[in-house]
């Protein structure tokens, strides 16, 4: 192997207390991230790199104190980029509103480590920013992990659309059942009356009557009577609504890598991966499914469920105002075809090109890890499928996907 | 305060026809020791609709959701102050930011913010004080109407009577021509 794992994982990143930076209590955390951090002194050198950001030095050089720093020259603070040997390096200045956010530096690395990727960024430190910068840097070492650290991205660009989704059902039920509390009192109140009524022998059936009858005016009786049923059932509805979005949360956020492959219904896939898109892109987006009848396929359900979302979650992303996005699906032979359009932005042919490579994004830093597409790629080569993409800049974009119905080498344990 | 109140008219907007529902359930047992008529609410969960009301009759409080798909709630909120100055608005929102807080206020005078998911007690209060405050308005509007006719009833007739003074002293008992019958007349309405 090309890195010194081993070595590196023994060697516990020393601590020390860079500008204003207390790093102590956080180095745990930071160890555990799935991207690499290195905190930078005021004058440039690293004060402290956590395990992935060794891991990854040690990738672009035998020496992983050298390898810090070669990470350190793309960033700007240091202004000599010493590149690390034979890998291609490709760096972009990303900015917002004409501030720079950080340098996005990717590099390919000849031989069996593959891809990694580092955003870079100066640190804000609440009084001096300008006292350290931090580093941050993803590594493709294991593709396992990979995938669930690019799910759970996903799922936390999710997320704020999932709070307002689930928010909006839970105002009602609560409220509702404040309401049916008043209501109850009132009938309580009701029956309580009606109860003393009976045991008074004093009264006529006439007087009875009427004072239950006042008494039932006073508490709404009638109102409560007619609205009741329809509280129950819009707040019963809004309980399903949560379980459905906690459902499909769950679904799609749980990895499970000992799931094999299985006879899997594709559409039951598209469903549930739309339902979540749909309040990703709230009431605005039309979505369109044309479904042909299509016979269930062998595959690994949680992965492609998640091909699906990266699919779909690009194209809400590409598209505007009067977004629309459709899926095709059909049957021919021995394989299924998936078409998922959108009519957004497009991409040009050099865009087209590169979109499966890992970390390639043309969206800011913190929006894209460019992980989506080389993820779902890996996966539909996974199943022996095909997956290419069909775009005009300024009208749309395909994405066609094709799988076999079969594995070649799984058997399916044909459970639905 | 004001005897002739027979009840409270509210609109409530948000996109969520059940959210709408069950505010106005809420509303709809609010508590009589915090006003003295019962809430009229009409729930809208079409902002066009909601605007469309607006400008047909007279509302005390507009109640609105700020994010809404088909209209910004803030936009929303603008033109009902364009429509109906004198009603009070409530914004209630589960994402209310620092600067669409402050624009609500200063932009469209917004009495009060509720938080989404509301309390139900809070909610009728907020409601409670923006009516009664709504009828405040109103009643001092009407006082300051009253007086401001009375004073220049009143300054009419010193002014009347100075110039008439100025023209001829001790006029005032005296009939002439043109003046005369306006005096008169004044002088009369005076002693009433
Ligand atoms: N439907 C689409 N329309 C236009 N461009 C697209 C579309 N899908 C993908 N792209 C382009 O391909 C790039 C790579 O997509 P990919 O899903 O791999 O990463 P990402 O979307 O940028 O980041 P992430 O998926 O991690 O959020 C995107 O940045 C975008 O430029
Ligand atoms: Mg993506």
């Amino acid at each position: 192997m090309a890195m010194k794992t081993s070595n590196e994982m023994s060697m516990r990143p020393e601590v020390v207390h860079g500008g204003d930076i207390d790093l102590s209590g956080a180095t745990a955390v930071l160890d555990s991230l799935p991207v690499a951090v290195i905190v930078l002194e005021s004058d440039g050198t690293p004060c402290f790199a956590n395990g992935p950001a060794r891991r990854l030095a040690g990738v672009i050089h035998s020496d992983v104190e050298q390898g810090l720093l070669g990470l350190i020259a793309a960033s700007p603070m240091a202004a000599d980029p010493d590149g690390p040997k034979d890998c291609e390096d490709r760096f972009d200045c990303a900015t917002e509103e004409g501030r720079t956010l950080g340098v996005v530096r990717q590099w390919r690395v000849a031989g069996e480590y593959g891809h990694v990727s580092v955003t870079l960024r100066p640190a804000r430190n609440e009084e001096r920013e300008d006292r350290a910068g931090a580093l941050e840097g993803k590594s493709a070492s294991e593709q396992q992990s990979l995938i669930h650290a690019e799910k759970l991205a996903t799922v936390g660009q999710l997320a704020a659309g999932m709070a307002h989704e689930i928010n909006n059902p839970i105002c009602y039920v609560q409220s509702n059942l404040g309401t049916l509390r008043d209501y109850l009192n009132k009938l309580f109140g009701i029956l309580e009356l009606s109860d003393q009524l009976v045991r008074d022998g004093e009264m006529t059936p006439q007087q009875r009557l009427e004072a239950l009858d006042m008494r039932k005016q006073a508490a709404d009786y009638q109102m409560i009577a007619e609205d009741l049923p329809a509280l129950l059932e819009e707040s019963r509805e809004g309980v399903e609504r949560i379980r459905q979005i906690v459902q499909n949360l769950r679904d799609f956020s749980r990895l499970d890598p000992t799931e094999s492959f299985r006879l899997f219904d594709v559409h039951r896939a598209i469903e549930t991966t739309l339902d979540i898109v749909r309040s990703l892109g709230g009431g605005r987006i039309r979505f369109a499914t044309y479904f042909q009848q299509l016979p269930l396929i062998e595959c690994n359900p949680t992965e492609l469920n998640q091909v699906l979302m990266n699919i779909l979650v690009n194209a809400t992303q590409a598209v505007d105002a009067d977004g629309a996005i459709e899926i095709h699906t059909e049957a021919s032979g021995d394989h299924v075809t998936l078409r998922i359009s959108d009519n957004g932005s497009g991409m040009d042919a050099a865009t087209q090109q590169r979109i499966f490579e890992p970390f390639f994004t043309t969206k800011e830093v913190g929006k894209g890890t460019g992980l989506g597409l080389s993820i779902s790629y890996g996966i539909i080569q996974k199943h022996g499928g095909r997956i290419e993409v069909d775009s005009v800049v300024g009208q749309g974009t395909t994405f066609i996907i094709t799988l076999p119905l079969r594995q070649a080498n799984h058997t399916a344990e044909a459970n639905t | 305060m004001n005897e002739r109140m027979t009840s409270y008219s509210l609109l409530v907007l948000d996109d969520e026809p059940q959210i709408v529902k069950a505010m106005t359930r809420v509303l709809a047992r609010m508590p009589s020791e915090w006003l003295d008529a019962p809430c009229d609410v009409r729930g809208f969960s079409d902002p066009h609709e909601a605007l469309a009301s607006l400008g047909e009759r007279s509302y005390d409080l507009v109640i609105s959701d700020l994010r809404m798909p088909l209209m910004n709630g803030m936009e929303f909120l603008r033109q009902s102050l364009d429509l109906q100055p004198d009603a009070m608005r409530i914004v209630i929102s589960g994402h209310a930011d620092l600067p669409t807080v402050m624009a609500a206020i200063n932009d469209v005078q917004v009495f009060r913010f509720i938080d989404k998911p509301w309390n139900d007690t809070e909610l009728q209060m907020g409601v409670a004080q923006a009516l009664r405050n709504c009828m405040l308005l109103r009643e001092n509007k009407r006082l300051a109407d009253v007086v401001r006719v009375q004073r220049s009833t009143i300054s009419k007739h010193e002014q009347a009577l100075r110039d008439l003074e100025a023209d001829s002293p001790g006029i005032t008992h005296v009939e002439r021509d043109e003046t005369g019958a306006i005096f008169l007349d004044e002088s009369e309405f005076d002693r009433d």
